[in-house]
């Protein structure tokens, strides 16, 4: 990979303002994005991994400017040109908005219930000059036979079908302006594991068929490993190791990546039931503890771990890891 | 043969809704051994969690249990038809909470946040037994403790928005085995919770299971808990169980086609990435649809028109093991 990358993204941070009493008063920040770089290559699925709080969604958000971020850059490259949406203005980003595009968790809710899966799909079309009804008409019918649904649906309302179902038409819509980029926020979690595999299989045709480039960010390891080329995993908003699927998976180096490994259940029998297992519970993002945030639970943590901030630092080629132990 | 603690014998549990009639539940046939998991896995809108439910006597109106035995088998060969209890009276009272208990799947719903942890675990002691307020404070110090809430004592006085989801989850297990249980039922006891807390939980569930001599009916959706949990496994789809076998069979020899496509369906680490799963076509049919003959059939790769599709499955014993299969193809397989 010696090209350009479509996205990097350079120590975003993303607090929010802890407020109380009466006036409102600014008592403290919750740091859910704290200093974050990676970049991410044209055509690849990079999964972002964590566990809840861990600020993985807030990444998604920033990284299309439906949040704005505290600090740091987003550089997206169009057309060999590189915007950088974390400072953008709305007239900059609204023609860079069809690029980017996201796919959410919940199909029961992030679906209007009084549009027609025409009027919901052909929304991003309208909204960005394709007035002809009957233009919208053929390339809503086009998508939905994309997605694995029939042309027909096209009069329906989202009731009428079923979770999976529902997922596509949220694809169908997020893929309606040629997108390059697309954030996938746990698209599969909310789903049956039969219904999962579909929509999995799905994910992976489209990415072939249009070399989308995907953010993929999960809570199932199962789920991220599958469908990711690289995976970067996040711990109280810092990445705390990043690298190719496979090596992450068969040699993690952070002793987080190591216990969330070990935490999945599998569906193996022969598995020993009684590995040794992480102890304590997620740190509070708003009041992190010193030195690497991950010591307080941490098995090999030593005293300087309690005081020196670890750097996120290449320990093999494209594999990087933020702990002071890893040689 | 082992002691068995509680069987389920052709249970029906239905919804009567304007739309029409649910069969949630639609002639389940389970013994639970005593001492072991047996744990129901399936998708959603199965009836996994109804058959839990109907096990205590929690069906609400419109739902009603319109046939089948549930008994309870107590020590002392004392056996009770929990099924011919009267639906809120004494005797199921007595025996919910105390003898057999349950975990639901929400903790931050499933505990009242207006009186403190201590109060709620305390209750279900006062309810069943009749120490007095000094031992029964005790006993629940005691029983948090073993559930791994730090700091008890203090504890005791807190309420549960000061609590993390994994401890809230701890207080309701404690809650739920401070009357020590023969039979436990967990209805998706993690689900909620990340997964390093989830692996401490289970973990606890299995350490408290050796300590209470206690079974557990495990509900789940996730076949990576059943391999962590559960001795036997049944699997049910659609009101019915489709295989049932002891866990370890299940994953190395299953033998329904529901079994055997869920488990190819499932992405696993070190399997090939990038490569295309096997799915299960369509989707898990409308409730309110009365499907004739084997319930998977629509779905089946298997499916074999004129058999399949008429009167319902046998019921296939392995011989030799304790897996019970039910299905048309297979038993063309097993003519011999």
């Amino acid at each position: 990979m010696n090209e350009e990358p479509l996205l990097q993204v350079r120590n975003l941070k993303k607090y929010f303002p802890i407020k109380q009493g009466f006036f409102n008063q600014v008592v403290g920040q919750i740091r859910a994005v704290d200093g974050i770089s990676f970049d991410l290559y044209h055509g690849e699925c990079l999964g972002l991994v964590g566990e809840s709080g861990s600020g993985k969604t807030t990444v998604g958000r920033s990284v299309l400017r439906a949040l704005s971020p505290t600090d740091g850059q987003v550089l997206f490259r169009l057309d060999d040109r590189s915007y950088d949406l974390a400072t953008a203005t709305e007239g900059t980003l609204r023609p860079l908005r069809q690029h980017m595009q996201m796919i959410f968790q919940d199909p029961y809710s992030s679906l209007n219930p009084r549009m027609t899966v025409f009027d919901i799909i052909g929304e991003p079309l309208l909204v960005n000059g394709v007035s002809d009804k009957s233009e919208r008409e053929q390339r809503v019918q086009e998508l939905l036979t994309q997605v694995g649904l029939k042309p027909e649906h096209m009069r329906r309302y989202p009731h009428a079908f079923s979770g999976g179902q529902r997922q596509r038409i949220g694809i169908a819509r997020a893929l309606a302006l040629h997108p390059k980029l697309i954030v996938a926020d746990e698209p599969v979690s909310a789903l049956d594991v039969s219904v999962q595999a579909q929509v999995l299989n799905l994910l992976q045709e489209l990415q072939e068929n249009f070399q989308l480039t995907y953010l993929f960010i999960a809570h199932d390891l199962s789920v991220v490993g599958h469908i990711s080329d690289r995976i970067a995993v996040m711990y109280a908003g810092k990445l705390v190791e990043l690298g190719a699927t496979d090596e992450l998976f068969h040699q993690p180096r952070h002793p987080y990546t190591e216990a969330l490994l070990a935490a999945v259940p599998v569906p193996e029998p022969s598995r020993d039931r009684n590995r040794t297992l992480l102890s304590g519970e997620v740190a509070d993002p708003a009041n992190l503890p010193s030195g690497c945030v991950f010591h307080p639970r941490c098995p090999y943590a030593e005293d300087r771990c309690k005081t020196e901030v670890p750097e996120f630092r290449e320990i093999a080629t494209g594999h990087l890891a933020r702990c002071h132990l890893v040689e | 043969m082992k002691n068995t603690l509680l069987s389920i014998q052709n249970l029906q549990t239905h919804f009567f809704l304007d739309e029409g009639t649910v069969r949630a539940v639609n002639g389940v046939n389970l013994e639970i051994p005593l001492g072991e998991t047996m744990s129901i896995v399936g998708e959603s809108g199965c009836g996994k969690s109804v058959t839990a439910f109907s096990v205590l006597q929690l069906i609400a109106s419109p739902g009603r249990i319109v046939s089948g035995k549930i008994v309870f088998h107590r020590s002392n060969s004392d056996d009770v038809v929990l099924t011919d209890l009267t639906e809120g009276g004494e005797r199921i009272r007595a025996i919910r909470g105390s003898e057999i208990a349950m975990i639901f799947q929400e903790p931050m719903t499933s505990l009242s946040p207006v009186h403190t942890v201590g109060n709620q675990i305390m209750e279900a002691l006062t309810l069943h037994t009749n120490l007095g307020k000094t031992e029964a404070r005790l006993q629940v110090i005691d029983m948090m403790q073993r559930v791994g809430i730090p700091n008890p004592v203090e504890r005791f006085n807190q309420y549960p928005h000061q609590m993390s989801g994994g401890l809230r989850q701890r207080t309701i297990i404690a809650m739920a085995l401070v009357c020590q249980p023969k039979l436990l039922i967990a209805d998706e006891p993690t689900t909620a919770l990340d997964v390093t807390i989830q692996a401490q939980i289970l973990q606890l569930m299995r350490d408290l299971q050796t300590e209470f001599e206690m079974s557990i009916l495990l509900i789940t959706h996730d076949l990576g808990v059943v391999a962590e949990m559960a001795d036997q496994v049944a699997v049910m789809y659609m009101g019915r169980i489709v295989e049932q076998a002891e866990m370890t069979n299940l994953f190395t020899n299953p033998q329904h086609p529901y079994t055997q496509a869920l488990l190819e369906s499932i992405p696993r680490r070190g399997k090939q990435p990038k490569t295309e799963l096997k799915v299960i076509a369509g989707s898990v049919p409308n409730p309110f649809e009365q499907i004739t003959g084997c319930p998977f059939h629509p779905r089946c790769e298997e499916f074999s028109d004129g058999r399949c599709n008429q009167g319902d499955p046998p019921i296939l014993s392995q011989l030799g093991t304790n897996q019970h299969v039910a299905c048309f193809i297979r038993e063309k397989d097993k003519i011999q």
